[in-house]
């Protein structure tokens, strides 16, 4: 298997389950609409990565529910228990489709049937009324067989038949029958036959329609329905697939591996060997040829084995046979009911294969070192205990226990941090997803682009990297949808016909910065001000108060989409405010640069690792909040007639640069009164830049911690970056000074130091 | 007018389809080829045929000489003749 497909799966596990989730607690809370839109967003991504292979009933099904969902989204479709319900039956086969696809390469047979009947049912939520008339998938009509004989071969994929009987009085309205065919996209073949015997030589009405025309076409159902949709009272459509001509459950339909692993099965239980052996050989038998079975979708012929398989070798030969011949085995629609609860243990087998981690064999030599030297420390506790018996002096005892406290200490550092890097792993496994979206993309709007990357080699938390595709696509996306111009424009502005996309990583203090750059238009600060205000974002007065930085960062404001019209591509208003929200969850922010003409360079700033970070835990009123150290610069204490009232708020002089005070309780939003010391304790601290002086009203501790990404309720604190349980189990809140001062930017006030 | 007899010595003259061949062209070629079953269609000047057109080409079935110029039909659909029926069907 390929890397690229190891990561799609991993990552088609995940959003399955967490929209399974957002969709169980939809049904208790089908008024959530940030769940309804964690799933349309989930489906979104579900269909972007499943459109990098090549499964297309997978896409079309993941199609279906996205618009389906999407028409939720709108407040067009109700959340109801038949959505729902829907929806988890999509997710179910999204699953079951990833397991086959692991195990065999390959969708199951029945994959095609299963996901018409899914997305039409999607459809028919969408518009309840009458439809043109859809006959049940996997009984294929003659009509449609016939056409599927008359080609030279079969169509190689799923393609959908069309069987359109003109009106006798069509030609009256002004309808030309095969005028609406020559629009089929993808036609495979056309047949026009007389829809009723002709009358006799003689007699011919040339104005009367009386023809039956069929037609093949390889294009998705929807692209294939949508000429005829003014005449779809006279149109049957029914979709084909590859293998739907043979009977479904004939042995040739078979995947030829699965075959081969039943094969292998029978002759395994045929070979001799000792009694002891052979019950647990025949139960390894079973399952294999079970979760083969499994694997193609084939859940009744599975369950037929494993009871086999109770019975003994002499029921279990057959019943894996009679699986091989296709006998037993009945359409999908029953297979999936008759298993039923049995589906449940080929779910839990695929998510324990998931998780893999490859590492670089170096890195564990250092770990299992120094791993050695921690027992080395530890036996000198043994000897520290021996001589606490002996009586010795507490004095002398007590320095040599901090000595090896100080040894265990450095060695716990070091093992955290080299243990942490075995999660390392480089942006490159990403960078690389990159080039077929970003073809296909520039190819369906008719633009050209050049992609560069630099910085691959730049190492993240695998947590990180893995989560760095859904967002960076966003952003990929409205670069080339948004960003660039169309060739003609960017040679009448003198600028390459082709685009360029650059995806960049690199090191950032002690993070990494991940950016997209292109080089198109830019975004234009009125054009933002218009929309922003037109979305009901911000007020008039409001936007033209604000610069032109803050202006642009709106992009980022959730509900905000630049896009005219919903393109295919992006701009169904899953843009940015996706791509601040997962930076925000990785505990990382996103900014915007952009030069009206030049380009747009979008970045990511996110954490490396889950690293133990100094912390300063400072306090405010009766509350306490912890500080990465590395953005404190320096704790001063001054006399408040130091601290002067400037325009829009306070500022004091610290050796010859002047600061911005803020007082970290009205950042945090908290409520306490100010200060009455005749000294204010000010927590100098410098991020994106700037440099700000933060009141606070005492000094705390400080102490090595895990900073974790805030999640829950505290990941909507504005300001706060992680959490870290404290000694006593007590949850410290880490601010983060850059987002405490993003926010403030945002307001528009323009407090940004005077003095950087 | 689309749908022109043209008279040749020593035969039952032929009857040549040109440019857009729309709904009302249908009657004028079936009249046509009611009077003498014996005339054949020329289609390859024909680019863009109305269904009722290919309709009673199907019906009355005449002899069709050259390819025809509307590439869709000439793609998609069986010529109509007796002879050639099925020749270029995919």
């Amino acid at each position: 298997m390929n890397d690229l497909l190891e990561q799609f799966l991993v990552e088609t596990r995940e959003l399955v389950q967490s929209a399974t989730e957002d969709l169980l607690a939809l049904e208790g809370r089908p008024g959530d609409a940030e769940a309804v839109n964690r799933v349309f967003r989930a489906f979104h991504t579900l269909k972007g990565s499943v459109g990098l292979f090549d499964y297309p009933p997978w896409f079309a099904l993941l199609h279906a529910a996205e618009d389906g969902l999407s028409a939720a989204r709108a407040g067009n479709l109700a959340v109801d228990a038949r959505l729902i319900d829907l929806s988890l039956e999509a997710l179910d086969a999204t699953a079951r489709w990833s397991d086959a696809v692991e195990a065999t390469g390959r969708l199951p047979d029945t994959a095609a049937g299963e996901s018409s009947a899914l997305a039409e049912r999607y459809r028919s939520l969408l518009s309840p009324g009458p439809r043109s008339t859809t006959e049940a998938t996997g009984a294929v009509p003659d009509w449609a067989a016939r056409l599927v004989a008359s080609m030279a071969e079969a169509p190689a994929g799923p393609s959908t038949a069309v069987r359109y009987r003109p009106r006798g009085d069509c030609f009256f309205s002004g309808d030309d029958p095969l005028g609406l065919v020559r629009k089929v996209p993808g036609l495979l073949a056309v047949s026009v036959e007389p829809a009723m015997p002709w009358p006799p030589d003689g007699e011919f009405d040339a104005y009367a329609c009386n023809l039956d025309i069929t037609l093949l076409a390889g294009a998705p159902r929807p692209e294939v329905e949508a000429p005829f949709r003014l005449v779809s009272d006279q149109v049957t459509v029914v979709d084909v697939y590859a293998t739907g001509t043979a009977r479904p459950s004939s042995a040739s339909a078979m995947d030829p591996v699965v075959a081969a692993i039943l094969g292998e099965q029978l002759l395994a239980m045929a070979a001799p060997g000792d009694t002891e052996t052979a019950h647990g050989r025949l139960e390894a038998c079973a399952r294999s040829a079970a979760n083969a079975l499994r694997s193609i979708g084939r859940d009744a012929d599975a369950e037929r084995c494993r009871e086999a398989l109770e019975r003994g070798a002499a029921s279990l030969g057959p019943a894996i046979e009679a699986a091989l011949a296709g006998g037993g085995a009945t359409g999908p629609r029953s297979d999936r009911e008759a298993s039923g609860a049995y589906e449940r243990p080929s779910g839990a087998h695929g998510g324990g294969t998931a998780r893999t981690l490859r590492v670089d064999a170096v890195r564990v030599d250092a770990l299992v070192s120094q791993v050695g030297e921690l027992v080395v420390a530890r036996n000198a506790l043994g000897r520290l205990a021996a001589r606490a018996e002996a009586g010795e002096n507490p004095v002398t005892l007590a320095r040599a226990i901090r000595e090896a406290d100080a040894d265990i200490g450095r060695l716990a550092t070091s093992l955290h941090r080299d243990a942490v890097s075995l999660r390392l792993m480089p942006l490159s496994e990403v960078f690389r997803r990159f080039a077929r979206p970003v073809r296909e993309a520039a190819r369906s709007l008719g633009k050209e682009v050049r992609l560069d990357f630099e910085g691959e080699g730049t190492e993240a938390d695998k947590g990180i990297v893995e989560n760095l595709f859904e967002p960076l696509l966003h952003v990929v996306r409205n670069a080339v949808d948004h960003g660039l111009e169309d060739t003609g424009t960017r040679l009448r502005l003198g600028k390459p016909a082709a685009g360029r996309i650059s995806i960049a990583a690199g090191q950032d203090g002690d993070g990494i910065v991940v950016s997209v750059s292109d080089d198109g238009r830019g975004i234009d600060p009125a054009f933002i001000r218009r929309r922003a205000v037109e979305r009901g974002l911000r007020s008039r007065d409001a936007v033209s108060a604000m610069d032109d930085v803050a202006v642009t960062d709106l992009i980022f404001a959730p509900g905000f989409s630049t896009a005219g019209s919903v393109g295919a591509l992006s701009g169904r208003g899953v843009g940015m405010d996706a791509v601040r929200a997962a930076a925000e969850r990785m505990g990382g922010r996103v900014s915007v640069e952009s030069r009206a003409g030049a380009g747009t360079t979008v970045a990511l700033h996110l954490p490396r690792t889950v690293a133990l970070a100094r912390v300063l835990v400072v306090g405010i009123g009766i509350e306490s909040y912890g500080f990465a150290m590395d953005a404190v610069d320096e704790v001063v204490r001054v006399p408040r007639s130091a601290i002067h009232a400037v325009a829009g708020g306070a500022a004091t002089v610290l050796r010859g640069r002047t600061l911005p005070v803020l007082r970290l309780a009205d950042l945090l939003d908290r409520r306490y009164s100010a200060g009455i010391a005749m000294e204010a304790l000010l927590l100098v601290v410098r991020a994106d830049g700037q440099t700000v002086a933060l009141e606070i009203d005492r000094l705390e501790d400080r102490l090595d911690a895990v900073v974790r990404a805030p999640s829950g309720l505290v990941g909507t604190v504005p300001g706060v970056g992680g959490t870290t349980t404290l000694g006593d189990g007590t949850v410290l809140l880490v601010v983060d000074p850059a987002a405490l001062l993003a926010n403030l930017a945002l307001v528009g006030q323009g407090t940004s130091g005077d003095g950087r | 007018m689309t749908v022109t007899l043209l008279a040749e010595d020593g035969t039952n003259g032929t009857i040549r389809l040109e440019g857009t061949c729309s709904v009302e062209d249908a009657d004028t070629l079936a009249s046509l080829i009611f009077e003498d079953a014996g005339r054949t269609v020329d289609w390859a000047a024909c680019t863009r045929m109305h269904t009722a057109v290919y309709q009673a080409l199907l019906r009355l079935r005449p002899v069709v000489r050259g390819t025809c110029g509307d590439t869709f039909v000439d793609r998609w659909l069986p010529p109509p003749s007796p002879e050639k029926r099925g020749a270029t069907q995919t």
